[in-house]
């Protein structure tokens, strides 16, 4: 019996064990089955990237370790002296061999005092960098106390062989920097001020002109010259080509063919002495319009910048009208009218006396009557208006000293045509214009 | 010494001076000659143009007008005209000063007082430079970055400018208190565009530059005309 009861006794066990067991189990799985909870897992995500952002993976709520360190390291470096620095920055130019002193006050704002030893940084980016040796500062170092100020003796000295150009530097009076979210490729110096400077010499060579506008006819050739003039001790090359818009951006109407153009040459400018580049354009009969085109000089004179090593050429194909404008009105038996037909001419290049007459404008007019006969008369009055100005409009202020002259500013021609006693019916005028880019006309019909 | 001939010593004095002056003024109307300390040309011709004035007023204004002109380094003047308008005791003067080497002249408004036998300058037109100095002087004002934007943004191009003579004391006021060149570039029109470039000639450089376009306004900031 004992026997019996002690195998119930194991058999009860081993079944409240295994309920347990089973219990346990159902519980662990449940647990791990459970069904996401989609408001935490977003959250996980923004927590995910916000920490992506700042470079840490961990929720803010339980900050990781190195985001303290980090932050820390950035409040150290939040801990630097900014010193307040005038001029900031600093522009000039000079000649190669040329100098120039300038002053920098440095005030420190701080409650403590602030060590300072002047150097120059030459970051590696812009055209030219400024040698250390080319500049110096006095006080080579100082101390600045609490409000304190401090002036600095700056001398920049350019050597005679320096190439011209836009050099750049920064004088550096502490080892401050700017603190970056990102690893830069140089440090910024807090106290630091801008030093650009541009070396530049005379051009040793003169070019006139630099633009050659003009009105040419269609089927004709037309030769322009440049002049050079070489004012230094040494003969410069000059290799003149078709082409260099550096200066003149397009795009343009019409470019010039390079088949119109003819370049005649020398290949230098001896020194102290003046040559001639002739530009021959032939312009095709069944050319029109506007065409712009430019030379490149290529001239070998650093002092002369790149833009300035061109020509620029604009042409206008003009064609005289061979038909002329035509209007019709009508007047009754006996009427007298008139025609007034005018052209302005401003006075562009003949300004302050200027050099190049232009031609006066003038018109073919024919009145043609009712019946088909054609009047060609002569006008019966011309007249020539003029505009002139005493400069108080439009004269720079260092030439104000002209004001008072007279300067011719624009010239009307006109010419008038009259008609007594006209056949009643319709009229027809013809006018074609000369020398005239627009013109205007007025019938009037009556007393 | 006697009083006649101190008198006599005191008229010789005062003949040669007179004679002096006489000799020292320019020639044509006169036979007279320049000053020899001016940059005149000791053979320039002086024409005087002018009615119902005195051979003695007509010398002091021509002695005057010399002294009160000066040529660009290195020109001469070849030829001075000058007109006078009487206007009760004064004279308005209309001077111009040719020189062979320019293409243009120098151009001169004087008012000279007749009581006071004063000359005041009024204005001038200076555009007797040589053709290489004003070649020089355009090269240089389209070099300046600013200058050379306004020009091709207004189509300024195309327009011949004009080259004068700014004198020391105006160019002291926006530069240094030296001889410079105006170079300006004027469209006209309903809205004429104006260009300007003060160009200090011995260093070949612009030292200043003027448009129309940049107008002031009341916070004394540049700012371009909406044009």
């Amino acid at each position: 019996m004992k026997k019996e009861e002690a195998k119930i006794e194991a058999k009860a066990l081993v079944v409240l064990m295994a309920f347990l067991l089973g219990v346990f189990s159902v519980a662990a799985v449940a647990g791990q089955v459970a069904p996401p909870q989609p408001v935490l897992n977003l959250g996980a995500v923004v927590v995910g990237l916000e920490a992506g952002v700042a470079g840490h993976a961990s929720p803010p709520t339980q900050p990781a370790p190195e985001v303290v360190s980090e932050q820390s390291e950035e409040e150290q470096q939040m801990d630097y002296k900014i010193l307040q620095i005038s001029p900031k920055h600093e522009w000039f130019e000079l000649k190669p061999g040329g100098e120039k002193e300038f002053t920098v006050k440095v005030k420190n704002k701080d409650e403590e005092a602030v060590s300072t030893s002047p150097r120059i940084e030459v970051q590696p980016y812009g055209e030219y960098f400024l040698e250390e040796e080319w500049i110096t500062v006095e006080p080579g170092s100082a101390d600045i106390n609490a409000d304190g100020e401090q002036e600095y003796t700056v001398t920049v000295k350019i050597p005679e062989d320096a190439e011209i150009g836009h050099y750049s530097a920064q004088i550096v009076f502490t080892n401050d920097t700017m603190p970056t979210p990102y690893p830069a490729p140089f440090p910024m110096y807090v106290n630091s001020l801008s030093l650009s400077i541009q070396v530049w010499e005379p051009p040793k060579i003169v070019v006139q002109p630099q633009y050659i506008h003009d009105r040419v006819k269609a089927g004709q050739s037309h030769e322009y010259e440049i002049q050079f003039e070489n004012k230094g001790d040494k003969a410069i090359a000059i290799s003149p080509e078709i082409g260099g818009e550096e200066r003149w951006h397009g795009p343009f109407e019409n470019t010039i063919p390079e088949g119109w153009l003819t370049i005649d040459a020398p290949a230098k400018v001896e020194a102290n002495s003046k040559a001639t580049v002739k530009v021959t354009v032939n312009v095709p009969i069944d050319a029109k319009g506007r065409y712009e085109s430019g030379i490149n000089l290529n001239i070998d004179d650093p002092s002369i910048e790149r833009w300035n090593q061109e020509v620029h050429i604009g042409l206008e194909v003009w064609k005289q009208p061979t038909t002329p404008f035509r209007e019709g009105f009508a007047v009754k038996q006996g009427d007298k009218f008139s025609v007034v037909v005018t052209a302005g001419q401003h006075a562009y290049d003949r300004y302050g006396g200027g050099a190049e007459e232009k031609e006066e404008p003038s018109f073919d007019v024919t009145l043609t009557t009712p019946e088909g006969g054609k009047l060609t008369s002569e006008p019966s009055k011309t007249v020539k208006k003029g505009e002139v100005s005493l400069g108080m409009d439009y004269l720079p202020p260092w030439e104000a000293s002209s004001e008072g002259m007279y300067h011719a500013m624009s010239t009307e021609y006109s010419e008038t045509y009259e008609i007594t006693n006209a056949t009643g019916g319709a009229w027809t005028l013809d006018i074609l214009p000369r020398n005239a880019e627009r013109f205007e006309y007025t019938i009037e019909i009556g007393e | 010494m006697s009083k006649k001939k101190i008198v006599a010593v005191i008229a010789a004095v005062v003949v040669v001076a007179a004679g002096g002056v006489y000799l020292a003024l320019p020639t044509l109307e006169h036979g007279l000659s320049p000053a020899p300390d001016s940059e005149l040309d000791l053979h320039m011709n002086v024409e005087f143009f002018g009615m119902g004035i005195n051979e003695e007023t007509k010398t002091s204004i021509v002695s005057e007008v010399l002294a009160e002109i000066t040529p660009y380094k290195g020109v001469k003047y070849n030829k001075v005209n000058i007109s006078a308008t009487k206007n009760g005791e004064d004279h308005d003067l209309r001077v111009i000063c040719f020189s062979d080497a320019c293409e243009y002249p120098d151009v001169y408004d004087f008012t000279y007082y007749g009581a006071s036998k004063q000359l005041v300058q009024n204005r001038y037109v200076l555009e007797a430079i040589p053709p290489n100095e004003r070649a020089k002087a355009i090269s240089v004002a389209i070099q300046n970055e600013d200058a050379a934007n306004l020009m091709r943004t207004n189509s300024l191009e195309s327009v011949t400018p004009t080259v004068r003579r700014v004198l020391p004391e105006t160019a002291e006021k926006f530069y240094l208190p030296k001889t410079l060149l105006s170079v300006t570039w004027t469209l006209f029109g309903e809205y004429p565009v104006v260009v300007s470039v003060l160009v200090d000639p011995d260093e070949g450089k612009g030292v200043n530059v003027w448009s129309n376009l940049e107008v002031e306004n009341k916070g004394g900031e540049m700012e371009k005309n909406e044009w």
